[in-house]
């Protein structure tokens, strides 16, 4: 169900303007609404669960904390307020532990287990990175994010702000501390990886 | 398959996309108590300020500050000379005394030695033209560590030493005068043996046969008719009775009442990794003492300050937004920068090392700035056997300390 959508202009200003106030009930109220979408920025920029649920908590004490910074531009900015800033403390937290490496596709391949010559054949069969819309939409959504969630950390971060987050690679490279080639080359195979691992899973359910 | 236009992503991605960012997955059904009760907690204590260090500069400026300090430490406790330097230059024996000496033992003048009793009993010193009292330094056995001597009580004990051998000087004169008078006026004594005897302390006479006429101008003379080869003998020297003024040049006893160490210190912490930091620092620590002269019960002030260098790692047990718990452990090493007893200086050797544990809780009142409270246990190993501290009484101690720390 989108709770999200229930919530009219006047309603979400209103529940901005008395979340900064700390009223208890109102931000128990943003809670319900926007924690599922929340929680979903952390599963997808973590790489484990235990780490999203800290961030979690982290990140919605400073939502409430800054609230009274928020100034609301249209329907649905509060919600992207928040997004934003429960991604900047998943980045922040990235950073603090010095995750934003960035992996080469060969060393990914090597983790693997695809060495040497095979290497040049894997990437060919990657270069058609296409798959059935129909069959992606089959695996659960719970699946899909542990999957980015398993990435490795410079491709999950890449795709998660280039692909879910709508950056430009400019931008991206910006929070990574990257050059934007490097974005951008780095969320090219990190669009591969996830398009191998997806049809891994798809090639099992079917075998099954 | 269609392409979308802005990213150039396949269809199945941007379906995966819209998918994504619609699903909604339910945190820990737990998590808005927790949050209501971090909120409520959040609304009793001030604000901390969001902080983390942006500027690669002011890391290199912190990190250059930390091992500024950390050199400089290590200068203060390894001096590039040890240079022992001894505070009281011993001045050559003119006399070679055995190295132990354990019981009287009756020295004829003529052989230039000396010789001490246990104390309370009788000594017998020939003082000869030039007294070698520093020799006698090297009668001293093994001492214990109460009875230690120590550079600096000798030095205060030679110096009353030589106001007493001035006095000695004086007394000897008179009697050199004396015994002038005394070859003139007793020289029916001649084939006679005797000794001439000096109270040490109250100059009063102790012995017999005192010698009527001119010896009652020598109220601190005494003859004895112990042997004795001639009266023109004694230029060479006389002999002295009653050992409790020359106790002090036996083996010195002393006894401590030491104060509680004052410590004081600035502390860094930097994150190595989640959870971990490092922690350095610089401590200042005072140890004073009294020590009392068991012998003359006279007392002296004893100070000693070091400078001492934590490195101890951190791990925090909860760790909160504004405040964490931790555990730390770590060693110390320290040098004591000056030391005194009395008015006369002296150095302390070697460097203390300690162990440290500690169980501990700090509050960030600024971005990088804490306030700390720590209970914890040190072991602290002995730097220089020859003088005793607080440290050394105390060699394993329950500390308790706070303070401000600063988070790089």
């Amino acid at each position: 169900m989108n709770r999200i959508s229930t919530t009219s202009n006047e309603e979400e200003q209103l529940l901005a303007r008395q979340c900064a106030a700390q009223e208890r009930k109102a931000q128990s109220q943003f809670y319900q609404l926007y924690a599922g979408r929340l929680f979903t920025v952390c599963l997808r920029f973590m790489p484990s669960r235990a780490e999203a649920e800290d961030i979690f908590h982290d990140g919605m004490l400073i939502i409430f904390e800054r609230l009274k910074q928020f100034t609301w531009q249209g329907n649905g900015s509060l919600l992207k307020w928040a997004c934003q800033v429960m991604r900047n403390e998943c980045l922040q937290k990235l950073r603090k532990a010095s995750r934003f490496r960035i992996v080469s596709l060969d060393e990914s391949l090597k983790e693997e287990g695809i060495l040497g010559s095979e290497i040049e054949a894997h990437m060919a069969s990657l270069q058609d990175d296409d798959i059935e819309t129909a069959l992606v939409q089959k695996i659960p959504m719970a699946k899909i994010l542990q999957l980015i969630s398993a990435m490795p950390d410079g491709y999950r971060i890449v795709l998660n702000l280039v692909l879910f987050d709508g950056l430009s690679h400019r931008e991206a490279a910006k929070l990574m501390g990257i050059n934007e080639k490097s974005s951008s080359s780095q969320y090219a195979r990190a669009k591969r990886f996830l398009a191998q691992k997806i049809k891994q899973i798809i090639s099992n359910e079917q075998n099954d | 398959m269609s392409k979308t236009t802005e990213q150039n992503n396949p269809q199945w991605l941007d379906t995966l996309r819209n998918d994504v960012n619609r699903y909604e997955s339910l945190p820990p059904t737990s998590e808005w108590t927790h949050l209501e009760a971090s909120l409520n907690a959040q609304g009793t204590v001030p604000k901390r300020a969001l902080w983390t260090i942006q500027s690669h500069w002011l890391r290199i400026a912190g990190s250059g500050a930390i091992a500024a300090l950390l050199v400089l430490g290590f200068l203060l406790i390894y001096p590039a000379s040890e240079g022992p330097a001894p505070i009281v230059q011993l001045p050559t024996p003119i006399v070679q005394l055995p190295t132990e000496v354990s019981t009287a033992e009756l020295i004829e003048p003529s052989t230039e030695t000396l010789t001490l009793a246990p104390l309370g009993e009788v000594t017998q010193i020939t003082l000869l033209d030039e007294i070698p009292f520093v020799a006698i330094e090297q009668t001293t056995t093994q001492p214990t560590k109460t009875t230690q001597v120590v550079d600096s009580l000798l030095m205060l004990k030679r110096k009353r030493q030589r106001e007493y051998l001035e006095q000695l000087e004086m007394e000897n004169e008179r009697i050199r005068v004396y015994n002038e008078q005394l070859e003139q006026s007793v020289s029916h004594l001649a084939n006679k043996r005797f000794t001439i005897g000096l109270m040490a302390d109250a100059g009063l006479m102790n012995q017999s046969n005192s010698v009527s006429g001119s010896t009652n101008q020598m109220m601190s003379l005494a003859v004895s008719d112990m042997d004795y080869e001639s009266p023109t003998n004694e230029a060479k020297g006389l002999k002295l009775y009653n050992a409790n003024n020359y106790a002090f040049i036996a083996q010195p006893s002393f006894s401590y009442h030491h104060k509680h160490p004052l410590n004081l210190g600035l502390s860094f912490a930097m994150n190595i990794a989640p959870r971990l930091a490092f922690v350095t620092g610089l401590v200042y620590t005072k140890l004073s003492a009294d020590v009392t002269d068991e012998i003359d019960h006279r007392t002296f002030g004893q100070t000693v300050h070091y400078l001492s260098i934590p490195i101890a790692i951190q791990w925090s047990l909860i760790e909160q937004r504004y405040y964490s718990i931790y555990l730390s452990g770590g060693i110390t090493v320290g040098r004591s920068i000056h030391a005194q007893i009395d008015d006369q200086s002296f150095s302390v050797h070697g460097v203390q090392t300690s162990f440290n544990t500690s169980l501990g809780a700090q509050y960030f009142l600024l971005p990088h700035w804490s306030i700390f409270s720590e209970v914890g246990y040190a072991k602290f190993y002995d730097d220089d056997k020859r003088i005793e501290t607080y440290r050394d009484t105390h060699s394993t101690e329950i500390t308790f300390s706070f303070g401000f720390r600063w988070h790089l």
